[in-house]
């Protein structure tokens, strides 16, 4: 059924798709200029809450490490490894506030994304990032990795960027232009049990939920804002907020697959 | 007498130029040609690329690696580095050629359209795909007289072209078992001693899908990874796979 549903609106982005596509041709180069304005947010409010997930889980997905096992290590690896703690709250969710054009400006680690490759594995597995940054990719193994980046729209995954690292030390930066989605997967073709993600954001309102699915937000100036969840393999939530004085609502994201 | 042939030649040059490149440089903008090319690609095209350029004409199911989705925008046979547009001649180039590997032919040449009729395609292609801007191509250095073999080899195995294509670029790599292409198919690395690349043969397509990579797919851009001396003799190599006579 989902899986229906999902194909219909893929049939819908593809009926869409054809008119739609000159118009982002122009709307990518458009939305670059009609930039996010950096502010000085006075009497700022926090927005807190907590990210849960309440239906079946999915199936674990074990992949055998097959090759370079003095590296890489032996036995199977979940290349999206999910954690739900006994009260269902979820670690490692993009919480984003959306269509927030003026604020506080983007602060580091975020100014510029690093990914490593160490022991055959991304780290980190999942990182926040303005749009467009330079990603900077390392590879600390002494062996060939290839980072593939894609951008994710629907269920189609657009090649973003392939490139070779076949030495340890090898350092690669390159820009994450994206003509549509936030959503950035990371794969390496040698190695088919590596994983990352990376959500880019027009705006620096935009968290991940901690161990225990805690998430906090500051400096949000007043107005009604959507406010999305988004996990790899969990799904979305999706909740509106009034930011305004008095006591705000400690949110509960309750992502659906 | 001269005067009078230099004006019969130069609008004749004019013409040529006009047939050759004028769509190359109006760079997607002409609305006439992007109509013309339209028609021709429902006509020649749609059966594979759909309609829609989404790449599931009803022939689309038979086809591995299935037809383009065009929209998406993304094309392996790029003289461009990885993540970049294709240039308008890359476009040109891959409908006049056709794609085939070695299972044989993908998407049939379609050299016997006039050139015009091709560039309109290229026209239609890169409205369809949503290119406003064509890419910048690599620098393509001189290449060499002949091609160092030896060092060839040593830049395969230095860059390990063999995780995917093998020790010797059967396409038994230890990775070519788990490759899979954009769509999530199952994909190979080929066997490089067939002699048979989308590309193209010519040491100077290998030099580029080398540089470049096959964006879409597991095949990475070698760039920034070697010297120009370098990946001309891995070309040479790489040729010499399936050409014994290389050098001579
Ligand atoms: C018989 C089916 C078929 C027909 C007809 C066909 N194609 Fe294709 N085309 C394919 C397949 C299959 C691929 C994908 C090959 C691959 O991914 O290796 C492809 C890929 C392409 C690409 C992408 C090349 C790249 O660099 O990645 C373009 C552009 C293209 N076709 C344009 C056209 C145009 C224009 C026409 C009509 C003039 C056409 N095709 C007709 C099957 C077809
Ligand atoms: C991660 C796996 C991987 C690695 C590493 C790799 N390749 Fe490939 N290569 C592929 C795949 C998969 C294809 C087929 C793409 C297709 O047909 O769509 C390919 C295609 C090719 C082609 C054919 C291009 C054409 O026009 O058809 C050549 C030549 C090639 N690779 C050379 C190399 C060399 C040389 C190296 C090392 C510098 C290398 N490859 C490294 C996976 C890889």
């Amino acid at each position: 059924m989902v899986q229906l549903r999902e194909e219909l609106s893929r049939r819908k982005f593809v009926v869409a798709g054809a008119a739609a596509t000159a118009w982002y041709a122009l709307a990518g180069a458009a939305t670059a200029n009609a930039a996010y304005q950096e502010i000085n947010v006075s009497a700022g409010r926090t927005l807190t809450g907590r990210v849960t997930f309440h239906g079946t889980l999915p199936k674990p997905d074990e992949i055998t490490i097959s090759k370079d096992n003095t590296h890489c290590g032996t036995g199977s690896v979940d290349p999206d490894p999910v954690k739900v703690n006994s009260d269902s709250s979820v670690h490692n969710t993009v919480v984003a506030i959306q269509g927030i054009s003026k604020g506080k400006s983007w602060q580091t680690p975020h100014t510029t994304p690093r990914i490593i490759q160490e022991r055959c594995r991304f780290v980190p597995y999942i990182q926040l990032a303005p749009k467009r940054a330079v990603l900077e990719i390392t590879n600390k193994d002494p062996l060939l990795h290839n980072i593939h980046a894609y951008e994710i729209i629907g269920r189609a995954r657009r090649n973003m960027f392939n490139i070779a690292q076949p030495a340890a030390g090898q350092v690669d930066k390159h820009i994450m232009k994206t003509r549509r989605s936030n959503i950035v997967e990371v794969d390496c073709d040698a190695h088919n049990w590596m994983s990352a993600w990376i959500y880019l954001s027009d705006h620096p309102y935009v968290t991940l939920s901690d161990a225990k699915g805690n998430f906090s937000i500051a400096d949000i100036p007043a107005g009604k804002f959507e406010i999305i969840a988004w996990h790899p393999v969990l799904g979305k939530a999706k909740q509106t907020v009034d930011i305004k004085p008095g006591t705000l609502p400690n949110l509960d994201m309750k992502l659906k697959i | 007498m001269l005067n009078k042939r230099s004006s019969i030649i130069v609008p004749l040059l004019l013409l040529f130029i006009a047939q050759y490149s004028g769509p190359a440089l109006a760079a997607g903008a002409d609305p006439a040609l992007k109509a013309a090319g339209k028609k021709i690609y429902m006509r020649e095209c749609a059966a594979c690329h759909g309609v829609e350029g989404d790449g599931a004409g009803p022939g689309a199911y038979i086809l591995n690696p299935r037809p383009r989705n065009l929209q998406l925008g993304v094309f392996k046979l790029r003289s461009t580095p990885t993540g970049e547009n294709p240039t308008d001649q890359d476009l040109f180039k891959t409908i006049t050629r056709g794609i085939s590997s070695m299972a044989g032919a993908m998407m049939p040449s379609f050299q016997e359209l006039p050139a015009k009729d091709r560039w309109a395609l290229v026209t239609y292609v890169k409205a369809v795909a949503g290119i406003d801007k064509a890419g910048k191509p690599i620098d393509l250095p001189t290449k060499p007289r002949s091609f160092d073999l030896a060092l060839g080899r040593q830049v395969y195995e230095r860059l390990q072209c063999a995780a995917c294509h093998g020790v010797d670029g059967l396409g038994d790599g230890t990775s070519s078992l788990t490759l899979k292409d954009a769509q999530k198919r199952r994909i190979w690395a080929p066997d490089l001693s067939r002699g048979q690349f989308k590309g193209g043969a010519m040491p100077r397509d290998i030099y580029t899908r080398i540089s470049t990579g096959l964006d879409g797919t597991p095949m990475p851009a070698y760039a920034s990874k070697a010297k120009p001396n370098e990946i001309w003799a891995l070309s040479g190599y790489v040729l010499s796979l399936s050409k014994k006579n290389i050098n001579d």
